[in-house]
């Protein structure tokens, strides 16, 4: 047996989401494997860039999504994750100062509480889980619904862990093998993301 | 029955303090594509 998506609605999807307008690229130093789940990256460092967006061809007509920016580095550093945002906004990111201790643990302390907002609710990604923080305690203690977005509520996370917030809408997210810059390097970025 | 789904695929180029273009390559792919060819074609 075999199934596919024709020609014509990988183009129709393709166009469906550039329609979605601009996306801005964000990249992470940290480690871990993109989920579909996930909605933060992996310790994003610097600002968002805006980048192109286009129809282009892969294999059949206009199947691909193709987004296109330039990146200079601020730092010397090793990427390891990137994702395109519906928004340009840096999102607020902290660690936990103490460990979570099981999967139905309904609380976190994070390192910098004054950080966060004080309007709920808000999504936070921390390692594979993403947790919905519906109020705080004034100051120290963030109160969460676990594995929310369709993931997996962790039965131990670290303290240290990162801690980041939902900002935008993510389209795609990818973890690669390290690229390592130096401060000034300029690299071009082609992200494509193929129906098929 | 063959899964309907999307690939992603991230090439990069660096671009050197002189103007030069380097070719990073691919960073990710799904391997279902000739990723030397996809690259190229950028």
């Amino acid at each position: 047996m075999s199934g596919t998506i024709s020609s014509n609605t990988r183009s129709t999807i393709v166009n469906s989401l550039i329609s979605l307008g601009s996306q801005y690229l964000a990249v992470g130093v940290g480690s871990g494997v993109a989920s579909a789940t996930d909605v933060a990256l992996f310790s994003e460092v610097q600002t968002r860039i805006s980048g192109t967006v286009a129809p282009t061809t892969t294999t059949t007509s206009g199947d691909t999504y193709q987004w296109v920016g330039l990146f200079t580095s601020t730092a010397t550093q090793t990427l390891t994750n990137l994702g395109l945002f519906s928004t340009k906004g840096s999102p607020i990111q902290d660690t936990l100062s103490q460990q979570v201790n099981s999967n139905s643990q309904s609380f976190i302390i994070p390192i910098s509480y004054y950080s966060w907002p004080s309007s709920y609710p808000f999504n936070i990604q921390v390692s594979t889980e993403v947790m919905q923080v519906v109020s705080g305690n004034g100051s120290t203690t963030l109160y969460v619904n676990r594995g929310v977005n369709g993931s997996t509520a962790l039965s131990t996370i670290p303290a240290s862990t990162p801690i980041t917030q939902a900002s935008g809408q993510l389209l795609a997210k990818s973890n690669f093998t390290g690229l390592s810059l130096n401060t000034g390097d300029q690299v071009q970025f082609y992200i494509n993301i193929q129906l098929q | 029955m063959e899964p309907i789904s999307a690939k992603i695929t991230i090439c990069a180029k660096r671009i050197k303090e002189d103007g030069t273009i380097e070719d990073l390559g691919e960073l990710l792919s799904s391997h279902l594509l000739d990723k030397e060819e996809q690259c190229q074609e950028l």
